[in-house]
């Protein structure tokens, strides 16, 4: 599928498809080309940072001061009733959560 | 052993002839006994538990919850990877490994992913000789929930029970190094040894405290390019539920790789789990490409640095481990090695052992079959005192006959009585010292250990 | 629908005199996170934030309507319809905190909280003539609150007046065991040896650039003038990096996004992935990609090294001058519905505010102005991490100074 420039674009009804389906979310197909569109625009977008020079930078994830070594002590601290646990769950069963269907193995 | 013997013949010769070498490797989970979970503070030992009692927002994955990180379960596996000669990462951090599955609440699991807490290590094995495992890693990552598969009004479903979701579990991931059942075997029961040995875990296949999964690959000797190329599939096994399904379903997986490799077809790289009724493995599904946990740094939770003197805090821990102990009773004490293994493997009963061998010594008896007779359960070593034990064994003439200086006079005797039999022996027959045996065996009317007397007979002759 | 503005998804206490964005959990109360997925949600436990401000004696009113998930900038991404402005029904009270806004701003609450992941408190106070306080990162507890982007999530304070969004804060600024993320051996550095008329005010210039509204760089001159004349010192300063803002937030938050809603599988709790709403479905299927096998480096990975030097700009700027001062908004509050169908467009609105969320620095939104049309103008003071006390003393310094903060909408 290629776009009025007739570039290759970076994601396809395909790999948009794949993708979808790792993140367990169902697109039909007038949603696929609708994300599509916009996704391609926004991935577009990020081309800017190609040019910025980031070879000897360390990557951030988290802006915490550099604190490390944040740890709880092995204690034993109350837990949910099983009441509690099951209370919002659509469908239980014997005190276990319940899962419809044959699963796929992990 | 003799199996053993006869897999490392087939080894041996596969090697010579330049064919098929099974490479494996092993990925051992073991739960950590903590007492609370990894990332939260509900309790962790959840065996026989009702289900869903011991959860909480962040173990249940509930809107809002956050992790904080168990202490002592990084302290747990910082000592095992010290047990292990492994290199401790001064720098660690968790990950987020994604993936969708009903007993993993978040959609993701918190593990490790580019910066375990251990890497680089290996356990030595002791078959018929010795052999080095390497490790390749040991990190620490929180365990899912436990599925069960029911017909529940005539609908096929899934119950989900998430008291185990959250406990810490380690997992150790070994090289490609393993080249047979009997090896792999081996090794996954010495790092039960050394794991139960350092308290940690109580490590048990039945209750599910350990969990094993093998990867196997035969590779074409002869056909690789470089000696260090590893076959360009692997085949997963799951569903390994003790150490004879391990060792049943790799050399099922050894036999049906090289029966297709043979006929000129490579394996097809996928996962396969092992069935118990068939005795054999059989497709789980097919793993063309990796999959894609999409890694990235738990944001959550701050990263972890080890400073020189907290790792050795943990290391003047370590405690003296079985394998070290064994040897010890081998070369200080006499006793033969199957039996060392055994009493090493068992704090309490090495502790009992040693104060058998102490009184032996006053009383100036041989310990070997002192031990034979504990582990062969002939005493209950648990309602016996040692001191009482060496007593009783006095009086009877097994122990006796164990004394050094008489079985030595009977050695002697046998030597002087057969010079030619001594000569084949020393001229390479082996198999000679058998007939010297069988006349100390004579002298001593039947009562003189046989394993004994061999033993001194080799260090006799071979000087 | 309990108010003309939509602002009020449910109401718990009338005699209350806090209210919550619905992203906050309360305890025996519905929480919905502005989504059909936690429609009917009812949590066994409440945030950290809200047992500390019940702990001192504040009263739960109401939990506020928001964009679901927290994911927009209008409002208008929420499951339960958009929340109007008050000062003018037709315009957007700005985003995702859009209830908690509208509902200051109209008096029905003097306080309420809400969060701000790239500009979700900024925008709404600059968009309804309020007071903000997006913190520290770290500084406030987000156990409990639905996580967006885990990395830039901040639970902030909204209210009327500089003074009453720092008594709130000091209520809720303090470590929680429950959220690692709090503890940091800085938090009692706070910017303490400042002295009101000797403080100097940054303008970065990448703030001040071209496109910017007439209305709104008229205003924040203004105020700029109100400073300068009470004796703190100006700066021209330069943020380098700043305009790559916008696609650096939109490659990290996404990817943080869709593992946060990863646990929404209606298992446990909520409905089945199929009602997520359209925002929520794009940023999910654009992080996993963007966090992809074959994809992460060349895009996740990269962004975060980019976070690196925006970070490092704001780290050279803060050796020069005490604070910065810069818009909050590059336009005036806009219509509904004229940016909804323009993602991309909708994403630009926060280009004055991601740089200080990926830095992880403190904000606070304060009003300076109005346009002709009698629509609020706000501008922001940012500091280092840990400022906030020097955030608070200028924008108390400027409320008394003038008086944009005491106006009210004619409802």
């Amino acid at each position: 599928m290629k776009d009025k420039r007739n570039q290759k674009l970076v994601i396809d009804s395909k790999l948009l498809e794949h993708v979808a389906s790792l993140a367990k979310i169902t697109v039909n197909e007038g949603e696929v080309k609708k994300y599509v569109v916009q996704l391609e625009e926004i991935i577009e977008y990020f081309r800017q940072l190609d040019k910025i020079d980031t070879l000897n930078i360390i990557p951030t994830y988290q802006v915490i001061d550099n604190t490390t070594n944040v740890l709880r002590e092995d204690v034993i601290e109350s837990s949910l009733s099983q009441k509690e646990a099951l209370a919002q769950a659509k469908r239980t069963h014997k005190g276990y959560f319940l899962v419809e269907g044959v699963l796929n193995e992990r | 052993m003799a199996q053993a013997e006869t897999e490392y013949l087939v080894f041996v010769l596969a090697i010579m002839n330049q064919m098929y070498t099974p490479v494996i490797g092993l990925e051992i989970h073991v739960e950590l006994a903590t007492r609370s979970k990894m990332f939260c503070g509900c309790p962790a030992d959840h065996f026989g538990k009702e289900p869903n009692i011991q959860t909480c927002p962040v173990c249940l994955g509930l809107p809002g919850a956050l992790p904080v990180p168990n202490k002592k379960a990084i302290e747990w596996t910082i000592l095992l990877g010290l047990a292990l000669n492994c290199r401790i990462n001064r720098s660690s951090k968790f990950d987020r490994k994604h993936y969708f599955y009903p007993d993993l609440p978040k959609g993701y699991q918190i593990s490790q992913y580019d910066e375990p807490i251990a890497s680089g290590g290996s356990l030595k094995l002791k078959i018929d000789e010795e052999r080095t495992i390497g490790i390749e890693r040991v990190h620490l990552e929180e365990d899912t929930g436990k599925l069960l598969h029911n017909t529940v009004n005539g609908e096929k479903v899934t119950l989900v029970d998430f008291n185990r979701s959250g406990v810490a579990l380690v997992e150790i991931v070994t090289e490609p190094d393993i080249h047979s059942a009997t090896e792999a075997k081996e090794f996954a029961q010495e790092l039960q040894r050394i794991i139960r040995h350092l308290g940690i875990s109580d490590c048990d296949m039945e209750k599910g405290s350990m969990r094993l999964e093998a990867n196997i690959s035969i590779a074409e000797s002869g056909k690789r390019k470089e000696e260090s190329e590893l076959p360009a599939y692997k085949v997963e096994v799951k569903n390994l539920n003790s150490f004879r399904f391990l060792e049943r379903a790799i050399n099922y997986e050894i036999e049906r790789q090289t029966a297709l490799l043979k006929a000129g077809r490579k394996p097809r790289q996928e996962t396969r789990g092992f069935v118990e009724k068939l005795n054999a493995t059989r497709t789980q599904r097919y793993k063309e490409t990796a999959a894609d946990y999409r890694y990235f740094p738990e944001p959550d939770i701050p990263p972890l640095e080890f400073s020189n003197e907290f790792i050795d805090n943990i290391r003047a821990k370590l405690p003296q481990l079985p394998q070290d102990i064994a040897k010890q009773l081998e070369n200080k004490y006499g006793i033969r090695s199957s039996y060392a293994r055994l009493v090493a493997a068992d704090k309490e009963l090495t502790d009992y052992v040693l104060a058998v061998i102490d009184e032996a010594k006053k009383a100036r008896m041989k310990t070997d079959s002192l031990v034979g007779l504990i582990i062969n359960q002939k005493i209950d070593w648990h309602k016996v005192k040692p001191e009482q034990l060496v007593t009783e064994m006095m009086k009877t003439k097994a122990a006796q006959v164990s004394d050094d200086t008489t079985l030595e006079q009977w050695v002697k005797q046998a030597v002087a009585d057969l010079p030619k039999v001594v000569a084949d022996y020393k001229a390479g027959k082996k198999a000679a010292i058998g007939v010297l045996i069988g006349k100390v065996a004579a002298l001593s009317n039947g009562s003189a250990d046989a394993s004994v007397v061999k033993k001194i007979l080799e260090e006799k002759l071979s000087r | 629908m309990k108010d003309k503005l939509n602002a009020i998804l449910l109401e718990i206490n009338p005699k209350g005199n806090i209210g919550y964005k619905d992203n906050f959990l309360t305890r025996g109360y519905e929480t919905t996170a502005g989504s059909n997925v936690l429609k009917g949600y009812i949590s066994h436990y409440s945030a950290t934030v809200v047992d500390l401000f019940e702990k001192n004696g504040f009263v739960t009113k109401a939990k506020f309507n928001c964009d679901a998930w927290a994911h927009g900038s209008s409002g208008e991404n929420s499951d339960f319809g958009a929340v109007k402005n008050p000062w003018n029904n037709a315009y957007t009270p700005g985003g995702s905190s859009s209830g908690s806004s509208a509902a200051v701003a109209s008096n029905y609450t003097k306080y309420a909280t809400g969060t701000d992941t790239g500009g979700s408190i900024r925008l709404p106070a600059a968009f309804t003539n309020s007071s903000a306080i997006k913190p520290t990162y770290g500084a406030i507890s987000r156990y409990g609150i639905v996580a967006m982007a885990s990395s830039t999530d901040c639970p902030s304070l909204i209210a009327q007046n500089v003074k009453d969004v720092e008594v709130l804060f000091k209520i809720v600024s303090r470590e929680d065991k429950k959220d690692a993320n709090t503890f940091s051996s800085k938090r009692s550095l706070r910017g303490g040896q400042f002295k009101p008329g000797s403080l100097k005010i940054g303008l970065p210039k990448e703030y001040f650039i071209e496109g910017l509204d007439r209305e709104v760089s008229e205003a924040v001159r203004q105020a700029r003038q109100v400073l300068t004349e009470d004796g703190y010192k100006i700066e021209n300063v330069s943020l380098p990096h700043t305009k790559y803002g916008i696609a650096v937030y939109y490659l990290i938050m996404p990817v943080e996004v869709a593992s946060n809603l990863a646990r929404y599988d209606g298992v446990r709790y909520g409905q089945a992935r199929s009602f997520f709403g359209e925002e929520a479905e794009r940023r999910i299927i654009l992080g996993t990609f963007t966090s992809s096998a074959g994809y992460s480096a060349k895009y996740y990975q990269k962004a975060a090294k980019v976070r690196t030097l925006i970070i490092q700009d704001f780290d050279q700027v803060f050796k020069k001058v005490d604070v910065l001062l810069t818009p909050v908004s590059p336009t005036p509050p806009f219509k509904l519905g004229e940016k909804a169908n323009d993602p991309l467009k909708m994403y630009l609105s926060d280009v004055l505010t991601v740089n200080t969320s990926l830095a992880g620095l403190p904000s606070l939104a304060l009003s300076c102005g109005f346009t002709k049309k009698n629509l609020p103008i706000g501008m922001q003071f940012v500091g280092p991490r840990w400022s906030e006390p020097v955030l608070f003393s200028v924008g108390k310094r400027y409320q008394e100074l003038t008086d944009w903060h005491k106006r009210k909408p004619s409802i």
